[in-house]
């Protein structure tokens, strides 16, 4: 739960309990006190002024890229550098006034005339145009205002800046792997901490999954066959090493590890659902066994010690051992297999999703839940559309699934009243 | 450390390196040598992207069957120093190499310009590619030169001559290979040329 939510929150219950006579008003102040300072409050007039820092940043650029002919060019570099060195200056004056927001504003104002400057040299002496390495400087010279001063927004900046230079770089050399990002993305982590910035914290995960995405597509190129199972399998595993991985780092007391381990859920969902497409070449036999060694290790390696920290029950450790199975499965199926819907894999994603629903009921992560919802809704619409033509299959599966879904539903509700029967040693008290 | 000290450090740095590429860039163009490089159309689909020129060489694509040096093992975005050889006013590629040859290696009228590794072709000869109508093995290469900055809406003009072959490039390149735009030549003469700054 967010910080300013759970405060809120605090306060109704701290409210509804001194009325109901649980605890003493006068230890209302008490306790209040002791849950620390209420969460960053951002004004209207904040946010305003930092809409108005983005237009004013795009106006800049836009200006720098009409070629500004009018001015010699020193002249031209000499006024972006004034520019540049005054919105500095303002920031540093907004910071002693202690007008934090708008001091942020300042400080990006700074990094995008610095980043305009590095376009208007590039511009001058005709280095390349999209030039990654002038959009790495100017990554660059945002983390070092990030680190140095501090500065939230710049730290932002820097991070989409590092995610188009490593875009850039695969997209100008015709999508070749670009390796590098991971050291941008390892001191983006760094600073992420540092600066205790759960937003950073999401743009950094998003961007590697996207580099992750893009470079896996590279990778599963390169083969001659079995280019989609190659490249579900490599996704599946990032998505259960995120997911295990972020349960486990949060057991050893790190930051984002809750929010890693979120987006591996959301990750893991998604690549799930995909394995039933993923049947249609086999990877080389080569390639299989060292998917296994590998992917396999890996997940295995970081479902027991998951396991052992007790971030996981011992069925979320099978169904991690079950999907990459899955996946590796996958790799080995060939042409031989009938074209259509893939009901094993469709079954699968069934199983995956009601696991998801318990998975997220037992750790209270509602999205969990709401995800499996929306998971079960698209492989329903999926099976619907693609077996048109067999609707008695379609109803057959979906006859079993749903049955097993009542049976289990009554067993979990007979076990679930059996567990909360008031008197019974260790069942839940209000 | 202050609030004041650490802004200053902020501002000092990028401003040192806002200074460190116009000096890099300016120190090219005074002190490197300069070689004239034809220019070859570009697909005409590809528009006028508002304020730059594509600029493709002759020499952006280069057959390996054709010039001396390595024979393989060009790999994209790897680095490659193409020698060019003055042949009456237009310089040609004479030799690749994986690792920029040493300056006593390069006679008098040969110069090391290095650039980056695009991709590798190999055509048969039932790819009837024109380069190389019998098959070969070619470098698809990026020298950093292939854009031109123009005010906005002039570009026309120099698209046009890039396309009829009338247009050379003047570029001057340093001893470690890098090269920098230092002039535009229109049907034999001059037709920009870049200041130091």
């Amino acid at each position: 739960m967010r910080r300013g939510a759970y405060l809120r929150q605090l306060d109704i219950d701290l409210e509804r309990w001194a009325s109901l006579g649980l605890i003493d008003p006068a230890d209302v102040d008490v306790l209040r006190a002791q849950a620390g300072p209420a969460a960053r409050q951002y004004s209207l007039s904040g946010m305003l002024f930092m809409l108005g820092v983005i237009l004013i940043a795009c106006a800049i650029m836009i200006f720098i890229g009409a070629n500004w002919q009018a001015l010699p060019r020193l002249l031209r570099l000499g006024i972006l550098l004034a520019l540049m060195w005054s919105a500095y200056g303002g920031a540093f004056a907004l910071l002693r006034q202690g007008r934090a927001v708008f001091a942020e504003g300042a400080l990006l104002i700074g990094t995008v005339l610095f980043g305009a400057a590095i376009m208007l040299v590039g511009q001058m002496y005709h280095i390349n145009a999209g030039w990654p390495n002038g959009v790495l400087l100017w990554a660059c010279g945002s983390f070092l205002t990030a680190a140095v001063v501090p500065s939230r927004a710049c730290a932002a900046l820097a991070m989409l800046l590092f995610s188009i230079w490593s875009g850039g770089i695969s997209f100008s050399h015709d999508w070749v792997m670009h390796w590098p990002f991971l050291a941008a993305l390892a001191a983006m982590i760094v600073l992420a901490r540092a600066l205790d910035f759960r937003p950073l914290a999401h743009l950094i995960v998003l961007s590697f999954i996207a580099w992750s995405f893009a470079n896996a597509l590279v990778l599963a190129d390169d083969l001659h066959d079995g280019e989609f199972p190659y490249f579900v399998t490599l996704m599946m595993t990032l998505a259960l090493a995120m997911w295990l991985g972020g349960l486990g780092a949060t057991k050893l007391g790190a930051k984002f590890g809750g929010l890693v381990a979120g987006y591996g859920v959301f990750f893991l969902t998604g690549i799930v659902f995909l394995l039933q497409f993923a049947e249609d070449d086999a990877v080389s036999g080569n390639l299989t066994a060292v998917l296994i060694y590998v992917c396999g290790g890996l997940v295995a390696a970081l479902a027991l010690a998951a396991s052992a920290l007790r971030a996981i029950k011992p069925i979320d450790a099978l169904i991690a051992a079950g999907l990459i199975g899955a996946a590796l499965v996958s790799c080995t199926l060939g042409d031989d297999w009938p074209h259509g819907p893939n009901y094993l894999f469709a079954g699968i994603d069934l199983a995956f999703v009601a696991w998801l629903v318990s998975y997220g009921l037992r750790t209270h992560r509602t999205f969990a839940v709401n995800l499996a919802f929306v998971a079960f809704g698209a492989e329903v619409l999926y099976l619907y559309f693609v077996v048109f033509g067999t609707m008695l299959q379609q109803s057959a599966l979906f006859a079993v699934g749903g049955v097993l879904f009542l049976i289990a539903a009554f067993v979990l509700e007979r076990v679930r009243r059996e567990v909360v029967k008031p008197g019974r040693e260790g069942a839940f008290k209000p | 450390m202050t609030q004041a000290l650490r802004i200053g450090i902020v501002v000092l740095l990028q401003t040192l390196a806002l200074g460190a590429i116009v000096a890099d860039r300016a120190l090219i163009l005074a002190t490197g040598r300069e070689v004239v490089l034809e220019t070859e159309p570009v697909d005409p689909r590809d528009l006028f992207r508002g304020d730059y020129v594509t600029l493709n060489y002759t020499a952006s694509q280069v057959d390996l069957g054709t010039v001396d040096g390595d024979d393989d093992g060009f790999a994209t975005s790897k680095p490659a120093y193409v020698v060019f050889k003055d042949d009456g006013g237009t310089w040609r590629p004479a030799a690749i190499y994986h690792a920029r040859p040493a300056s006593s290696a390069l006679a008098a009228g040969e110069v090391a310009v290095k650039a980056a590794v695009l991709n590798v072709y190999t055509f048969s000869a039932d790819d009837r590619w024109p380069r190389c109508p019998g098959g070969c093995d070619m470098v698809s290469l990026s020298y950093g030169v292939e854009s031109y900055f123009v005010p906005e809406g002039t570009g026309e003009v120099l698209e046009d001559a890039r396309n009829d072959r009338r247009l050379e490039v003047v570029v001057a390149v340093r001893g470690d290979g890098r090269a920098a735009i230092k002039a535009l030549k229109m049907d034999g003469r001059t037709f920009a040329e870049e200041g130091l700054f």
